[in-house]
C-alpha cells in the first residue's frame, strides 16, 4: 500500500468500514511506515476524545469580560450625551449671542436726562469720546473717575453698556440693577432691556424673558424690540 | 528500512540490550494501536504487546529470524497470529494466556510506557490545536473527530464546499503531524 492511499483510508479504518483484506494491508503498512503511523496516532488521539478542542465561543470568559462590552457601550453613550450637551449648550449660547446682537446706544450730547458736566475736559466727555471711538476700556476708565456724588443713571448706564460690550456680563448687570433699584424713570427701560440682553448672553433665558415680558407691556420705545427678542429666544 | 533492519537484527542476535529497546520503542505503540482496533473493549492490551514482543525476541534468540528478514512484517505477522489465537481461545477459555505454561517474559511496563507516549502525543496535539490552528480548522476537526460527522454533514453545517472542508482538514492534520514529528523520541523507525 502506498502512503497516499493509506491517508485516504485512515478515517474508514477507525470507523471500521474497511474490508478485511484492505484492513490487513492497511495495518501492515503502518507497521512499516513511521510517517503513516504518526498520521494514524493523531487520529487515534482525536477519536479517543482525550484531546480538547475548545473554540473561542466556548471559552469561559471571566464575568467582567462579559460586562466589558456593555460598559464600553455605556461609556460611549455617556460620552456621546455629554458631548452632545456641550455642543448643544455651546450652540445655544451662540444662538443667544446672535439674537441678542445690538447696536451700541448712541450717546447724544444734547441729552437732557441727568446731564453731567459736558465741558470738553470732564471725565464724562472723555469717556464718551472714547465710547464713540469704540474704546470701551478707555471709556470705563474715564467713567470710573467720575466722583460718586456726580454719578447718575446716565453714567451708570454707559458703564453697563461698556461692560456688556466688553463681554463682562455680570458687571453690566450690576450697573443696570443699580439703575433699576433707583426706581428712577431715567434710563429705566434701557437698563431693563440691556439687562435682559446680558441675561440672554449668560444663557439665563427664563429670567431674560421675564424682564422682556415686563418691558413689552410697558409704554416704552423698547417694547417692540422686547417682543421680538421674546419670539426669537423662546424656541431656543 | 532494509539496511537498518539488517543491522538491528545483527545487534539483537548479539544480545545488545539497546537494540531490544529500539525495537520496543518503534513497535510498542503500533502493537497497542493494532490490538485496540482489533479487540475493542478489552483492558489487558499490555498482555498482547508483551506476547508479540516476547515472541519476536524469542524468535531472534532461537535464530528463526535472520538478517535478510524485515522486522515490521515479522512483528505484524506475530500480532496477527496472537489476535487470531485470542479469538480462537476465547471460544474455549476466557484467558488469553495459558496458565502454568512457561513463557518468555519481557520485564517492561508497556502499559505505563504507552500511557506516557500517549500523554506526550496528546500534549503536542493539544498545544498545536490551541496555538497554531485557526478557528475554522478547530471547528472542522471538532465536527469530524469529536462529533464524528461525515464530510457532507460538516460541509452543510459550515456552509462551505466539501473540497474546502477536506482541504482545511488535511492542512490542520498536517500541522498536527509536523508537531508530532518534532518529537523524535516518540516513534523511532
Amino acid at each position: 500500500m502506498k502512503c497516499n492511499e493509506f491517508l485516504t483510508l485512515i478515517d474508514s479504518y477507525f470507523k471500521g468500514s474497511l474490508p478485511e483484506e484492505k484492513q490487513e494491508e492497511f495495518e501492515a503498512h503502518y507497521f512499516e511506515c513511521s510517517g503513516c503511523y504518526t498520521d494514524l496516532k493523531i487520529r487515534e488521539q482525536l477519536y479517543s476524545k482525550d484531546v480538547r478542542i475548545t473554540l473561542e465561543q466556548e471559552k469561559i470568559i471571566p464575568i467582567w469580560k462579559y460586562w466589558k462590552p456593555v460598559l464600553a457601550i455605556a461609556a460611549s453613550i455617556v460620552i456621546a450625551v455629554i458631548a452632545f450637551l456641550i455642543i448643544d449648550h455651546s450652540n445655544t449660547i451662540k444662538k443667544m449671542y446672535r439674537i441678542s446682537q445690538f447696536n451700541p446706544p448712541v450717546y447724544i450730547s444734547t441729552e437732557t436726562r441727568n446731564p453731567v458736566s459736558t465741558s470738553s475736559s470732564s471725565p464724562f466727555s472723555e469717556a464718551m469720546k472714547s465710547y464713540n471711538n469704540k474704546e470701551y476700556h478707555k471709556a470705563l476708565t474715564h467713567l470710573d473717575k467720575i466722583p460718586e456724588t456726580q454719578t447718575n443713571p446716565q453714567v451708570t448706564f454707559f458703564k453697563g453698556i461698556c461692560y456688556l460690550l466688553l463681554d463682562r456680563k455680570e458687571s453690566a448687570i450690576t450697573e443696570f440693577d443699580h439703575i433699576l433699584n433707583l426706581m428712577n424713570a431715567s434710563y429705566y427701560d434701557e437698563a431693563l432691556y440691556f439687562k435682559a440682553i446680558a441675561l440672554l448672553r449668560m444663557n439665563k433665558k427664563a429670567e431674560a424673558i421675564e424682564l422682556l415680558k415686563n418691558l413689552s407691556q410697558m409704554f416704552s420705545p423698547y417694547s417692540s424690540q422686547a417682543k421680538k427678542l421674546i419670539s426669537d429666544a423662546s424656541p431656543l | 528500512m532494509t539496511s537498518t533492519d539488517n543491522i538491528l537484527i545483527t545487534r539483537l542476535m548479539a544480545g545488545e540490550p539497546r537494540a531490544q529497546r529500539e525495537v520496543i520503542n518503534t513497535y510498542r505503540s503500533r502493537i497497542f494501536s493494532y490490538f485496540r482496533m482489533r479487540i475493542k473493549g478489552e483492558t489487558y492490551y499490555e498482555d498482547f504487546v508483551q506476547e508479540v514482543l516476547a515472541s519476536f525476541f524469542e524468535a531472534v534468540r532461537k535464530g528463526k529470524i535472520t538478517e535478510d528478514k524485515f522486522i515490521a512484517p515479522f512483528i505484524f505477522g506475530i500480532a496477527k497470529r496472537v489476535m487470531y489465537n485470542f479469538f480462537y481461545k476465547q471460544k474455549r477459555d476466557s484467558n488469553i494466556r495459558k496458565k502454568g505454561e512457561e513463557q518468555f517474559e519481557l520485564s517492561y511496563d508497556f502499559e505505563e510506557e504507552e500511557r506516557m507516549t500517549n500523554e506526550k502525543v496528546n500534549q503536542a496535539i493539544q498545544t498545536c490545536i490551541d496555538k497554531k490552528l485557526r478557528e475554522v480548522d478547530k471547528v472542522i476537526l471538532k465536527e469530524f473527530y469529536i462529533h464524528e460527522n461525515e464530510l457532507e454533514e460538516v460541509s452543510s453545517l459550515l456552509g462551505k464546499s466539501k473540497h474546502y472542508i477536506s482541504v482545511r482538514k488535511e492542512r490542520a492534520l498536517k500541522k498536527l503531524k509536523n508537531e508530532i514529528s518534532k518529537m523524535k523520541d516518540i516513534f523511532i523507525g
